[in-house]
């Protein structure tokens, strides 16, 4: 493929543009369109919102790197790490999406584990069905995928990471009850929040419980050979 | 509603499900959830009669979480310990969980509606990457279940299942799926590599679709806007607390009852029509 040059100045920019759109994206943009979503409650035009962060987390993949050839081989491995967290979501009860999300964020960069995160709520409710629930699901998967990249050092450690499982299974269940109490009454309140929690407390555990079991069976081999892939091809 | 353009599937939905989550008002309301459930029949969109018991069931528990949470309203039914439960507070659940329920029957239809194919055509008309995506990780779905099958079944031949022990049975199962991983990244390797090799990403991609906007297509859409704007031009709102109180009929709310009415019936005789046709 043939690359443009460009001048010191411009790759200058081209960095320092990349480097703010990368914290931008996923902590601004994202959740104060999510929370848009939310606020103008009237016509919640949620298809939009949810292909407008896809879009958002597909810049962001695009920003996360420098070296254009290997873009399309990076590209298929999101598509198909995505593929398989829609495969694991068919998986009844207990399901390893999470635990993949955070695999993909730990060994693939954060970026693409946003935008595995953030896709895979998107396709796999072709599936399970879209609805304004979309939004909020992408960007809570997203955030454990980027989380995951951002302290992929320390989830090498296994401990780290099964923790960080636990965690990320409450941290999902929590932003979906903020959607509950969204959708149930209109605006945000405390008391119905801490009532969607304790409601949905069974799954909460279970979602902890699952992203616990699935990254302790699955950690090592997948990790190991998504090391080898990185490190054969180069990507 | 299969053979209409996506675009025009989408617009309709949209319209009815934005006018069904804006309303407050119980015959808005009711009516949306009658359609939606009579729509879901009609096609048989569900399946097993599980999930509208299940639809019922999640109906019955929305309507009783309002009255055990809100304490407005000025008609005390009962007191549960020394909460009231008041007569306000139930109308106002059970119609918010008509209105939940209802646009999760309409959103279970539209998901029956688009097939994949039609949901490309629109992805793609907004963005082509990630409609490149998207039909990617699609094709991998399907393509992951008959590969992860076929691993098992050679796991089987082999004779590394022993059947009536559980602990490997499962890590039999571990096996099938580390294995499909492996093979899924060493086929996307190939397959990038190959996109490459074909020139990805050299210049704007052209594609060919079979589905056409028509005229009719475009006077659909046209006419589902028009209905919607005069539902909620002239929808009034109804208030629940302190009492349930729900305006008379004038000129402009039958208009609106009567606009909606005619949204909700557009799919019906869609369908019918379609299956005169296809006779």
């Amino acid at each position: 493929m043939k690359l443009r040059k460009l001048t010191p100045r411009k790759q200058r920019i081209h960095q320092i543009a990349r480097r703010l759109l990368k914290w931008a994206i996923p902590f601004v943009a994202v959740p104060a369109l999510v929370m848009v979503s939310a606020l103008v409650f009237v016509d919640k035009q949620y298809l939009l919102l949810s292909f407008g962060i896809a879009l958002l987390s597909l810049i962001l993949f695009w920003c996360g790197y420098e070296r254009r050839i290997t873009g399309s081989r990076r590209m298929v491995l999101a598509a198909i790490m995505t593929a398989l967290c829609v495969v694991g979501r068919l998986i009844p009860l207990c399901k390893p999406v999470s635990s993949l999300v955070i695999l993909t964020g730990i060994y693939l960069g954060r970026e693409t584990g946003f935008l595995v995160g953030a896709l895979c709520a998107l396709f796999s409710n072709f599936y399970f069905g879209q609805g304004p629930w979309t939004p909020f699901q992408m960007l809570a998967w997203g955030m454990v995928g980027l989380l995951a990249g951002i302290l992929s050092k320390p989830l090498h450690h296994r401990p780290f990471l099964l923790l960080y499982g636990a965690i990320s299974g409450v941290f999902f269940s929590g932003v979906m009850d903020v959607w509950t109490v969204l959708w149930y009454n209109g605006t945000f309140s405390i008391p119905l929040y801490g009532a969607a929690m304790i409601t949905a407390l069974p799954f909460t555990i279970l979602y902890a419980v699952s992203n616990v079991l699935y990254l302790l069976l699955l950690a090592r081999p997948f990790g190991k050979k998504l090391e080898r892939i990185i490190l054969h091809y180069r990507i | 509603m299969d053979k209409c353009n996506p675009i025009t599937v989408t617009i309709w939905f949209l319209t009815v499900i934005t006018i069904t989550m804006f309303s407050t008002n119980p015959i808005i309301n009711s009516l949306s959830f009658l359609a939606a459930v009579l729509f879901s029949l009609f096609r048989r969109d569900i399946k097993t009669k599980r999930t509208h018991l299940y639809f019922m069931i999640l109906l019955f528990i929305l309507t009783l979480v309002n009255p055990l949470v809100s304490r407005q309203g000025a008609t005390v039914l009962f007191f549960v310990g020394d909460k009231p439960m008041t007569l306000e507070a139930l109308i106002y659940g059970f119609f918010a969980a008509l209105m939940l329920v209802g646009t999760l029957y309409w959103f279970r239809s539209y998901t029956e509606i688009m097939s994949s194919e039609k949901l490309l055509y629109l992805f793609g008309k907004l963005s082509s990457r990630l409609s490149l995506i998207l039909s990617m990780s699609l094709r991998y779905v399907p393509l992951f279940c008959r590969k992860a099958k076929e691993i098992d079944k050679m796991q089987r031949t082999l004779g590394l299942y022993a059947d009536e022990n559980v602990l490997r049975n499962l890590l039999a199962k571990c096996r099938v799926c580390t294995i499909l991983f492996t093979w899924a990244l060493e086929n996307g390797i190939w397959t990038a590599d190959s996109m490459t090799a074909r020139g990805y990403g050299m210049g704007r991609r052209t594609h060919f679709s079979m589905m056409k906007m028509h005229i009719s297509d475009w006077l659909l859409c046209f006419f589902c806007l028009l209905l919607w704007g005069i539902t909620l031009y002239g929808m009034p709102v109804c208030t629940y607390y302190p009492q349930f109180t729900m305006p008379l009929l004038s000129r402009w709310s039958g208009l609106s009852y009567l606009s909606f009415g005619m949204l909700l019936l557009l799919p019906f005789l869609l369908e019918t029509v379609q299956r005169f046709k296809s006779r």
